[in-house]
C-alpha cells in the first residue's frame, strides 16, 4: 500500500448508516401494500413475488420515487427549501392511498429525526420546515446530498431501501427464505441501474404512477380484519 | 394534419342569485365538443357533453374546460362512450379542466374511455377545486373493444390526472399504457380483460362518510370486482374499481352512486339529468 488515504469517501459513512435495513426508523412495520397484493392472492409465492418487484416495484421507483429522490439531492445541493417542499408535497399527493402515504411520512419524519441526532447534529442550513410530509424518499435525497454522496450513489441506496424492505416484509408474509431474498436482491439491483440515466431525464410533468390492483390491494388492507403490517 | 379537428370548449357555469338557480352564462363549443341545452330540475342543473364525431382520430386535439363558479351546481353527464379509433404516428390530444368554486357543486359522468386498436392518445384531467366545493367525479377505462375481440391493441394511451384542492395538490396519478406491458397494469389474475373505475369524492361530507365508503367496499367486493376506497386526506377519498365486464364495473358504478348519496344530497338532484328522464 502506498500513497495518501483517499478521504474523498467520507460521505461513505452515512450512506451505510442510513440505508442500512435495520435502521431503526420504523420500516420494518411497513409492506409498503404487499401484505394487500398477498392478501389480494397476487403475490403468493416466490415467482409472483420477483414479478411483482420486477415489474410493479421497479416502474413505482422509476417513476416516482428515484425521480423524486433525485430532483430533492439536487435542491438541497442548491440550498433550495422552497424546492425540497414542492418535491415533498408532489412526492405525498403521487401516493395512491392513504396508508402508503402515511407509510412514507413516518419512515421519512423518524429518518430526518435520526439524522438530527446522528450525522445532522452540528450546525446545518437544512431545516425541518423542508419536509411538510416528511416523504421517506425526499428525506434520504437531502440527507445523503447534505453528507456529500454523489447523486448516482444515492439512487443506489434509494433502490436498495425500498427492495430491501420489501424483501424483508415478504419474509413473513410468504414461503420464502432469506437465501432465496438474497438472490433477488442482486437480480432487482442489477436490473435497476440501466434505469437510472433515464430517471435524470425524466420531465416533471413525466412524473406518477397508478396502479389500480396495487392500489386497490393497499387500500383494502387499511380495513382488513387481519394484518402483520400498518401498511 | 390534414382533416384532423382541434377544438377548444369552454362551460362557464355560474349562479345566478336573482332566480336563485345555476345558468350556463358562457359556452363556446364546436367541433369534437358539443354540449346539449341544460335543464334545471330545480336542485341542479343538468347537462350532456356530447363528441359528435364517433371520437377521436389522428391529429385531433380537445381541450374542454369546465368552470363551475362559486355557489353554482352542475351534473354533467355523456350518452355515448369516448373512442380513440387508429391512429399512425400522430396522435390524439385531450386535456380536460375542471375549476369548481366554493360552494359549488359538480357531479362529472362520463361513459367509458375506449382506446381502440392502434390508438395513440394522451390525455390530461385537472381538477381544481376551491375550499367548500363539494365534487363527485367520475373516470371508467374499457380494455379496448372487446366485442370485437379487440382488447389492449392500443399504440399508447397515455392518462394523467391532478387534483387540486384549496391551492394544494392532493393527488397526482399518471399511467401510460402500451401493448407491450400486455395490459398490465390493468390485468387481474384470472380475468380476460379488466375494465377501470374510479369515483374521486371531494367535500366535507367524505370525513364523516368512511364508514359508509368501508361497507361499501365489503359489499361490492365479488368474483368478477376487485374494489378499494382510501380517504386520502380531510375531504378527499377515491374508490376505485376493477371489474372483469362492463356491466359489471357500470352497475358498480352505480352502486358506488348511490351510496354516496347521503354524503353528497345533491346527487339525488343529478339523478334527473337528461339522460335519466
Amino acid at each position: 500500500m502506498k500513497g495518501e488515504f483517499d478521504t474523498s469517501f467520507g460521505w461513505m459513512g452515512a450512506l451505510l448508516h442510513f440505508a442500512d435495513s435495520v435502521l431503526p426508523v420504523g420500516a420494518y412495520a411497513h409492506s409498503m401494500g404487499l401484505e394487500g397484493m398477498c392478501q389480494e392472492g397476487v403475490v403468493h409465492d416466490e415467482e409472483s413475488l420477483r414479478q411483482f418487484l420486477r415489474r410493479d416495484v421497479r416502474h413505482s421507483l422509476v417513476e416516482v420515487d428515484l425521480p423524486i429522490m433525485a430532483r430533492s439531492h439536487a435542491a438541497c445541493l442548491d440550498g433550495d427549501g422552497d424546492a425540497v417542499r414542492r418535491w415533498d408535497e408532489l412526492s405525498w399527493a403521487m401516493r395512491p392511498t392513504r396508508q402508503l402515504r402515511d407509510a412514507a411520512g413516518k419512515v421519512g419524519r423518524q429518518t430526518w429525526l435520526l439524522y438530527e441526532k446522528t450525522w445532522g447534529s452540528g450546525e446545518s442550513a437544512i431545516k425541518r420546515g423542508w419536509f411538510p410530509k416528511f416523504q421517506a424518499p425526499v428525506v434520504s435525497g437531502v440527507v445523503f446530498a447534505a453528507e456529500g454522496a454523489p447523486l448516482e450513489v444515492c439512487l443506489w441506496a434509494g433502490a436498495y431501501q425500498v427492495y430491501s424492505a420489501l424483501l424483508q416484509a415478504a419474509l413473513k408474509v410468504l414461503p420464502i427464505g432469506p437465501g432465496a431474498t438474497q438472490v433477488l436482491l442482486r437480480e432487482l439491483l442489477s436490473e435497476i441501474e440501466p434505469n437510472f440515466p433515464g430517471v435524470l431525464k425524466r420531465r416533471d410533468e413525466d412524473l406518477g404512477t397508478f396502479n389500480p390492483l396495487w392500489d386497490i390491494g393497499a387500500s383494502r388492507h387499511e380495513r382488513a380484519e387481519a394484518r402483520m403490517f400498518i401498511s | 394534419m390534414l382533416g384532423s379537428l382541434q377544438s377548444e370548449a369552454l362551460l362557464s357555469f355560474r349562479h345566478d342569485t336573482e332566480r336563485d338557480r345555476t345558468v350556463l352564462h358562457r359556452r363556446r363549443t364546436g367541433g369534437l365538443c358539443h354540449v346539449s341545452k341544460p335543464y334545471w330540475d330545480g336542485t341542479v342543473l343538468g347537462a350532456q357533453v356530447v363528441n359528435p364525431t364517433a371520437g377521436l382520430f389522428a391529429g385531433d386535439e380537445l381541450r374542454m374546460r369546465v368552470e363551475v363558479g362559486d355557489g353554482a351546481r352542475v351534473s354533467l353527464t355523456s350518452p355515448s362512450a369516448s373512442r380513440f379509433h387508429a391512429m399512425g404516428d400522430c396522435g390524439g390530444w385531450v386535456e380536460q379542466e375542471f375549476d369548481v368554486g366554493a360552494g359549488a357543486w359538480l357531479e362529472f359522468r362520463p361513459d367509458l374511455v375506449i382506446p381502440q386498436g392502434k390508438s395513440r392518445v394522451s390525455q390530461t384531467t385537472r381538477l381544481t377545486v376551491a375550499e367548500g366545493g363539494e365534487v363527485v367525479f367520475f373516470d371508467l377505462l374499457a380494455p379496448g373493444r372487446v366485442a370485437h375481440g379487440e382488447s389492449y391493441q392500443y399504440q399508447r394511451y397515455s392518462t394523467t390526472l391532478e387534483l387540486e384542492l384549496g391551492g394544494s395538490l392532493v393527488a397526482r396519478e399518471r399511467m401510460v399504457l402500451s401493448p407491450e406491458d400486455g395490459g398490465w397494469p390493468l390485468r387481474v389474475p384470472g380475468w380476460e380483460v379488466s375494465y377501470y373505475g374510479a369515483v374521486w369524492l371531494v367535500g366535507a361530507g367524505v370525513t364523516t362518510g368512511e364508514e359508509v365508503l368501508a361497507k361499501l367496499e365489503r359489499q361490492l367486493d365479488s368474483e368478477g370486482v376487485r374494489i378499494g376506497v382510501s380517504a386520502l386526506t380531510g375531504g378527499v377519498a377515491v374508490v376505485r374499481v376493477l371489474a372483469a365486464r362492463s356491466v359489471l364495473l357500470k352497475s358498480s358504478l352505480a352502486r358506488v352512486r348511490e351510496a354516496v348519496e347521503g354524503m353528497f344530497p345533491l346527487l339525488r338532484g343529478g339523478r334527473r339529468t337528461l339522460q335519466n328522464l
